[in-house]
């Protein structure tokens, strides 16, 4: 389920023309890669991110800087 | 110290918490506090026994200092030393067959589990960690392994896709020999190459949509954004039951990959070489007298095929080193049951081997810095690289007298439909091929101890010994 709102999301979504973090976007996939199990973790990861998609509400800064 | 202190060994550097240093007594590595710690703790593990006991992981102490040839400042630039059981012939991804990859990739995973079940990780997953001794795959950089810290994700899982998983995948499903890609670039094929190498087709194929496609795109729309996703993830509850669901189901993934390999020139020569059973047998015979009374530790058998002669010698000396310009021959050998595990078969052109290269052109080393042989074999080999590769036969003669001291090389006549069939096709201006140049530049270099003429003289067996004026180096 996860795997088919990513894909949606992603599939519309602009590549992005920046500088390359090697690993950004391979950290990501690895939650989706978790399957069943990963399904909390990708909500809570992934919710601002559908709902800036879908044009409400708005992406908030990390807070957290540390690890 | 002097001549006998331990080299640095060029390719170790990554690494900041640690250095290889290799001497002809054993290979060491220095390691800093954190890692001498991250060891000591690791090596109670449970996993890291039992992989060591199987030999999947390099037997490997710690050292008191003192035992260690270095100079003193360069001890006490470490915290402290370990010593890890010598590789025979270190060889590169780029040297190995489809299925040496596949075992070196499966180890990989295999470990990167075995340690998370036990609260470590692998902070890398490059298949330069991995080294074939006694035919097998053997994990080596155990200063890899690291505590785990909970929440994060594993770190080592974009590069398992790019020194790994697409090299493999290309081979299985696009049958595209992979080791080209490795040879050209220190890191693997990239993920943004991997994505424009399989096409919308591919990503019906198992693992492209998700491990090459969404990837890259993730990439692309969230590479540069400059989120602090560890802290993100590790705080929305990622947690390694996440990765162990990955592990396993790209251990499914990999151990399912097949290549089955198109029709390959020499991949059936067993069936196609035109010697007559009687022929072949004294053959066979002549090289098992030769590789006997020679005494050599370590053979290469160059343009080996599927290794029929490597066999031979394999009884008696220490290591073979196999080697073939044919991908799917050498695979044949690499995945015969029967193989001994004193050879080490390898993908190489003679005329085309690996280079030194990567940082200050020393990361990765060529083979003659890796191997020395004491005998070399050269059968059914010199019109493929005089005719086919244009190599002048006197340079081709030369260099191998570089080599090593003990030759035993096969000549090919113009008579034989083997050399025809080269020519068919090419301007012959292949004036110095022909058996008085070559024994004349064999005599150049070597004292020629014996010979056997096969097939009515259209081939010519030669037993060269180095004669000891020419010597170059040692």
């Amino acid at each position: 389920m996860n795997f088919v709102v990513f894909v949606i999301v992603v599939s519309f979504a602009p590549d992005a023309l920046a500088y390359l973090d090697p690993g950004t976007g391979s950290m990501m996939l690895q939650v989706i890669l978790g399957g069943i199990a990963a399904i909390g973790v990708a909500l809570k990861l992934f919710w601002y991110r559908i709902i800036a998609f879908l044009g409400f509400g708005k992406k908030p800064d990390s807070e957290d800087k540390s690890g | 110290m002097g001549a006998d202190a331990a080299q640095l060994d060029t390719g170790s550097f990554r690494d900041r918490d640690g250095r290889i240093y290799l001497h002809a007594e054993g290979v060491f590595r220095g390691l800093s506090e954190s890692a001498l710690a991250a060891f000591r703790a690791v090596s109670q593990a449970r996993f890291y026994q039992a992989y060591t006991d199987q030999g999947a992981l390099v037997a490997t102490r710690e050292v008191p200092a003192e035992a260690v040839p270095l100079p003193t400042e360069t001890r006490e630039a470490w915290a402290g030393f370990l010593e890890h059981r010598r590789i025979p012939v270190v060889s590169y991804p780029y040297e190995w067959t489809f299925s040496m990859l596949k075992a070196a990739a499966l180890l990989q995973l295999e470990l990167t589990e075995a340690a998370l079940r036990e609260g470590y990780t692998l902070k890398d997953a490059t298949p330069y960690n991995v080294q074939f001794d006694g035919g097998r795959p053997v994990f080596i950089d155990i200063a890899s392994f690291e505590p785990l810290e909970e929440g994060a994700p594993w770190t080592g899982y974009r590069q398992f896709c790019e020194m790994f998983l697409f090299p493999l995948m290309l081979q299985a499903y696009k049958g595209l020999d992979f080791q080209p890609f490795m040879r050209s670039r220190m890191d693997g094929v990239g993920l943004q190459t991997a994505a424009r190498l399989f096409g919308f087709r591919d990503r019906f194929r198992k693992g492209v949509l998700s491990h090459v496609w969404l990837q890259s795109k993730l990439d692309r729309r969230y590479g540069g954004t400059g989120d602090n996703l560890r802290s993100e993830l590790k705080s929305a509850g990622f947690n390694r039951e996440l990765i162990l669901v990955n592990l396993r189901k790209l251990r499914k993934l990999v151990g399912r990959l097949r290549w089955t390999g198109e029709e390959s020139e020499w991949g059936d020569y067993t069936q196609f070489h035109n010697y007559s059973n009687q022929d072949h047998q004294r053959k066979e015979t002549f090289v098992e007298h030769c590789v006997r009374q020679g005494q050599a530790r370590r053979v290469w058998d160059i343009g080996c095929n599927t290794g029929q002669f490597s066999r031979l010698a394999a009884r008696y000396c220490e290591q073979v080193l196999a080697t073939d310009i044919d991908h799917l021959a050498v695979e044949r050998l690499y995945l015969d049951p029967q193989r001994p595990a004193n050879i080490l078969p390898l993908v190489q052109n003679v005329a085309d081997p690996s280079p030194s290269w990567g940082w200050r052109l020393q990361e990765r080393r060529d083979l003659p810095q890796r191997a020395q042989p004491d005998m070399v074999l050269c059968l059914a080999l010199i019109h493929h690289v005089v005719i086919t590769a244009n190599v002048p036969l006197a340079e081709f003669i030369g260099w191998l007298a570089g080599v090593t001291d003990q030759l035993l090389i096969e000549y090919v006549s113009r008579d034989d439909d083997k050399v025809q069939t080269l020519l068919r096709n090419k301007q012959d201006t292949y004036w110095d091929y022909s058996r008085e140049h070559l024994e004349q530049q064999l005599q150049r270099h070597f004292r020629i101890r014996d010979t056997l003429e096969l097939r009515d003289g259209r081939r010519r067996l030669y037993w060269c010994q180095r004669a000891v004026e020419t010597r170059v180096g040692g």
